[in-house]
């Protein structure tokens, strides 16, 4: 037996051999997917944490780390303690017109801020996403408009994965890009089902959230297309924000925040959160950690500062 | 041609580790050939794409286990990729061809072009005829150009039962070809 081939089923075979070109996005997102899966199905794998998107963290410096952890474990005590397990488990499904909802945020807050993986931090975000995408389609169905707050948040997380995301090495950043497209279709999705059973009013206010929803998808697809293109795009996104929110300390008005706050400092808020108002005027921009009760304000880093807020602006302070 | 890694015993080592840059170099050197693979035998774009990523992902699952392949990497990825190829054909039959709007060749008149794919899809549909082993024979010699040294580590089996496989399938090839031809 020998290689020998008829000659016409040679080249009959040969028809088959050439083929049209991969498509590039669809190479993109196959490599993304595959990185993606990799990073979750298989043990963790390091993240280098150098050159990782820092802007949210008051505390930045490796120094301060010990420091950061033991106040966290304070204020997670004395939350715990005033509060009680059964307390912070509960707050766990309050919507936003529910007493609880502040202790909700701040426990997001804290497990936000003990966390120091990139990875671990989408992953929590897009977790926040989700959830605050429950509390809108949950008002939604009964017929109650979100408050801007929660619209707000959903954009701040998705903002911040998308920040952290910029920060990470090509490989673990498709990864990131790709669990962050997932969540967000599949979000945008549900937001889709649940407007269509609601009333117009609140209607309106859930079509800005998916809007948002799917700008930053398209961000996404640029993203995994072009990671550098996308990482300039959010370099230019923070140094507007940043230009926003640089007034010099102890210059801040009523209502929005200190230029340096993390998204798991307290929010610009209306202020009042479970067990009172926000108690900052703190604008120092000294590092903080999450206050209790500081109420369900956003951030104050990613988004126009919000000259109607008054109060609760706290938790600037450590 | 059979894709010459020469670091790919420790590239699988690293793997192995979950090393993610080793696992991100083991995508960006297989899956090019994979997919140009799967498209011959398949025809479809996307489902190429699927072949590739469930490949990989079989890949991973494999490796999560602690099993996966000990050596040979590209033979276990092509493996993996024909054995969905041939699951998919049985649960699916090979769709028509269709021509869209953007056929390739612009010289080409859109009826060359329909009977070009039209060849295409009956030579599949003969290829698929064939059993798994002697398609994946077929394609990896004469599509991919590997040798039989190379085609037995794909199919775990001796050189000399490939050379075997070969000589019965192109000879089904040539009768099954020949009947489609008759009018």
């Amino acid at each position: 037996m020998n290689d020998e081939i008829d000659p016409k089923l040679r080249a009959r075979l040969d028809e088959l051999k050439d083929v049209p070109a991969r498509d590039h996005h669809a190479a993109a997102r196959g490599r993304a997917r595959f990185l993606a899966e990799a990073a979750s199905r298989l043990a963790p794998v390091s993240v280098p944490v150098k050159g990782r998107h820092r802007e949210w963290k008051t505390f930045t410096v490796k120094e301060n780390f010990a420091v950061m952890k033991a106040v966290i474990a304070v204020v997670i005590a004395l939350s715990l303690l005033i509060g009680g397990t059964a307390t912070v488990y509960a707050a766990q499904d309050d919507l936003p017109n529910e007493p609880l909802y502040g202790l909700k945020l701040f426990t997001e807050n804290a497990r936000l801020w003990a966390n120091t993986d990139p990875g671990m931090e989408v992953e929590l975000l897009m977790q926040f996403v989700q959830v605050r995408v429950q509390e809108m389609n949950a008002m939604a169905m009964e017929r109650e408009t979100p408050p801007a707050q929660v619209t707000q948040r959903l954009e701040m997380h998705i903002q911040q994965a998308l920040q952290v995301a910029a920060g990470m090495d090509d490989d673990a950043m498709q990864g990131a890009l790709e669990r962050i497209r997932t969540t967000l279709q599949e979000q945008e999705r549900l937001m889709t089902q649940a407007q269509a059973q609601t009333d117009e009013e609140t209607s309106q206010a859930m079509t800005q959230a998916r809007e948002t929803i799917e700008n930053r998808i398209r961000m996404v697809d640029e993203g995994v297309a072009d990671p550098q293109g996308f990482r300039n795009t959010i370099r230019t996104e923070q140094e507007l924000h940043t230009g926003w929110t640089a007034t010099p300390p102890g210059q801040q008005g009523n209502g929005s925040g200190s230029g340096t706050g993390t998204p798991t400092d307290t929010g610009n808020g209306n202020g009042s959160g479970s067990d009172g108002s926000g108690d900052g005027s703190g604008s120092d921009n000294k590092p903080g950690t999450p206050t209790p009760g500081a109420g369900n304000g956003t951030p104050m880093t990613v988004h126009t500062p919000d000259p109607h807020g008054s109060g609760g602006e706290g938790g600037n302070k450590p | 041609m059979k894709t010459n890694v020469p670091n790919e015993a420790e590239l699988l080592q690293k793997a192995k580790q979950y090393d993610r840059q080793a696992l991100a170099q083991i995508y960006d050197i297989y899956s090019p050939g994979l997919y140009r693979y799967a498209l011959r035998l398949l025809g479809d774009p996307s489902q190429a794409e699927d072949c590739v990523s469930e490949t990989f992902s079989r890949f991973l699952k494999s490796l999560r286990v602690g099993k996966g392949p000990k050596d040979y990497l590209q033979a276990y990825l092509y493996r993996t990729a024909h054995n969905w190829i041939a699951d998919q054909y049985r649960r699916v039959p090979i769709p028509p061809e269709e021509l869209d709007e953007s056929h390739p060749d612009e010289n080409e008149l859109p009826e060359e072009e329909v009977g070009k794919r039209h060849r295409k899809r009956q030579l599949r549909l003969a290829l698929h005829s064939l059993t798994p082993d002697q398609q994946q024979v077929i394609a990896l010699k004469y599509f991919e150009e590997w040798a039989n040294e190379d085609i037995a580590q794909a199919l775990k089996k001796p050189v000399g039962a490939v050379k075997s496989l070969q000589h019965r399938a192109l000879a089904s090839l040539q009768r099954l070809l020949e009947k489609q031809d008759l009018p």
